[in-house]
């Protein structure tokens, strides 16, 4: 697949996630809009997972620890084939497995994430088992900037560390907000790559939003043998949609009927470009 | 050498060693068991474990949150890890458990040493007292509290070889090697009659206080009181039916429990009784739910929270005369 296809890609997984969250109305839109990028490089280009192998133990393992962008997931997830795209019709219905945050009911989830924290820690604890099999197979998790202030994560950056996982690649979805305004407001992380390398991870910084970029970065992991690897991803919450692109009240917005109108018009005239 | 003493198995008969030897005993017999500590080991037993599996013992530092997040990544591929810290650190790792373990159904076997009162002179810090009020409340969570160490090894095997997440309160302190009987065989939701001589008091243990319970209605029975005593390591599943049967053929009851009465075995006593519409007087042995355990040795906290045999006596003949018998 050729990076123009990986870019076309990605303003339909916008358009479906909006659709999606449109018709539920409910979703994490702007967190989902940031990090669909990542998955797309991530499901279409790195991972060696696919509906055919999901559940081989030599599968590689993605693990979303920020659950809450679990729309940019479901489209993706499905756009590889793990379940037909209609089943998105009934998100966050009643009685569907379609929740709001990533569970194992739905086919090509690793791991329930939603509450903050959890999912480095897991990651570590499937890596680190990894090493004790001898297996070869690769892990990656997604992080949210804002999450980072939960503890949990750091305590699960010395362990990476401490067990010399190499197999363990971890990408911060740096978009700089959180739900109630600017990441630096509420918990000021910076300098974040530095203190990522003070825990003793190979980090790496790349635009989350090039597809180019990601590949080059992801196709390179681990970064340096016997250490963890850590991109952090610059990314805009919202991204493609231009009145949502740096606002935190997209964190879980939904459009009215005139907003996603002009969402989805910007998104067509953005792929009438590449036609 | 080893870096940590360790105590000989048929010399010791503290709960805590007695589960490092057992659970060294099974990852001989499954090689996929592992053990997580973090940082306790030479505390809760695990130094045994290690002593015979230093390869199977996998350290994550003084971080309980990531102890119980990277044992459920360890069970995701297969490994049967049994993390194990103080039962009051698992305050730090609730949600770790609800989500990470319990809701995602991960095949990981939580080990809460020290529960209770009996953890010396550590004071409210380190004593855990309250923890069942939500244990006993998160789904998929199988929630057992063995009263003897023969019966703490085969709740540790039924452990390992159930699939699915469970919750085992290990006490710090000596127990009997078995308190029930040689026939007894320890059932995941089953409850055990272990003395049955009348129809006047029915005591209900759980965990160590099975031994109180013995006791207190040996006592019982001196002063002319037809007793029964059902023990109840398995607090969830728990077992209605026993409770049901006991109800039906006794005046009154008494719960007894390492644990505050709220929360615990005489919630579940409770709203087992009203669900199934069974009036009975029911009287209470445990610690105070409004009160941060006090420091002290053990004995005085015992006497302090009235948890002694001759207290269970007392709150027996106080229920009774309550409802008139």
């Amino acid at each position: 697949m050729t990076d123009d296809e990986l870019r076309i890609k990605s303003i339909h997984y916008r358009k479906r996630l909006l659709k999606y969250i449109k018709k539920a109305n409910a979703g994490h839109t702007g967190g989902s809009l940031s990090c669909v990028d990542i998955l797309n490089v991530l499901y279409n280009r790195i991972l060696n997972v696919s509906p055919g192998n999901f559940g081989e133990p030599y599968r590689d393992r993605y693990i979303q620890s920020k659950g809450h962008s679990v729309e940019a997931l479901y489209v993706v997830l499905a756009d590889r084939g793990f379940f037909a795209e209609s089943e998105l019709e009934t998100l966050c219905r009643h009685r569907s497995h379609y929740v709001g945050h990533p569970t194992r009911k739905v086919n090509g989830i690793e791991q329930n994430t939603g509450a903050l924290g959890h999912g480095l820690a897991f990651s570590v604890g499937v890596a680190l088992s990894a090493k004790k099999d001898g297996a070869d197979y690769k892990v990656y998790t997604l992080l949210g900037d804002g999450e980072l202030a939960e503890g949990s994560n750091w305590e699960s950056l010395l362990t990476a560390t401490h067990y010399g996982l190499d197999n363990l690649t971890a990408i911060v979805d740096r978009n700089n907000l959180q739900l109630t305004g600017r990441t630096e407001d509420m918990c000021n992380l910076e300098p974040l790559a530095e203190k990522f390398t003070a825990f003793g991870w190979s980090v790496r910084g790349a635009d989350g939003h090039d597809v180019a970029a990601m590949t080059d970065e992801l196709r390179s992991v681990p970064f340096d043998l016997g250490k963890p690897s850590m991109i952090v991803a610059k990314t805009i919450k919202g991204k493609g949609i231009s009145f949502m692109e740096n606002d935190h009240k997209w964190h879980h917005g939904v459009p009215d009927d005139e907003q996603y109108e002009q969402a989805q018009q910007e998104l067509d005239a953005l792929l009438a470009e590449y036609e | 050498m080893a870096q940590f003493s360790i105590p000989k198995r048929d010399e010791t008969k503290e709960m805590r060693y007695q589960m490092g030897y057992a659970l060294a005993d099974l990852a001989g017999e499954y090689e996929n068991i592992v053990a997580v500590d973090a940082d306790l080991r030479s505390s809760s037993g695990l130094h045994i474990f290690e002593h015979y599996h230093p390869d199977k013992l996998v350290k994550v530092g003084i971080a309980e949150q990531n102890m119980i997040s990277i044992s459920a990544g360890l069970s995701q591929e297969g490994f049967i890890p049994f993390p194990c810290t103080f039962d009051a650190f698992c305050r730090r790792f609730m949600d770790q458990l609800y989500i990470s373990v319990a809701y995602s159904k991960c095949n990981v076997k939580v080990l809460g040493a020290y529960v209770g009162l009996f953890t010396g002179k550590a004071g409210a810090t380190h004593q855990s007292d309250k923890e069942l009020g939500l244990l006993l409340r998160i789904p998929n969570l199988r929630v057992v509290e063995p009263g003897c160490n023969e019966e703490m090894r085969q709740v540790l095997r039924t452990a390992a070889e159930t699939v699915g997440p469970f919750y085992i309160r290990i006490v710090r302190c000596q127990v009997e090697d078995n308190e029930i009987g040689p026939d007894y065989r320890f059932k995941l939701g089953k409850g055990v009659t272990v003395t049955d001589s009348g129809s006047d008091v029915g005591l209900i243990s759980t965990g160590y206080m099975i031994k109180t319970a013995k006791i207190a209605a040996e006592k019982l029975k001196s002063k002319g009181f037809g007793v029964r005593l059902d023990h109840h390591p398995s607090l969830k599943p728990f077992d209605a039916d026993l409770l049901a049967d006991m109800a039906s053929k006794v005046s009154v009851i008494v719960t007894l429990e390492n644990h505050c009465v709220s929360g615990g075995l005489f919630s579940l006593v409770a709203e087992s009784l009203a669900r199934e519409g069974l009036q009975i007087p029911v009287g209470t042995i445990g610690t105070d739910p409004e009160d941060f355990i006090h420091t002290g040795h053990v004995n005085d906290l015992l006497a302090h929270y009235q948890m002694t045999s001759d207290d269970v006596v007392k709150v027996a003949e106080q229920t009774m005369s309550k409802a008139g018998i």
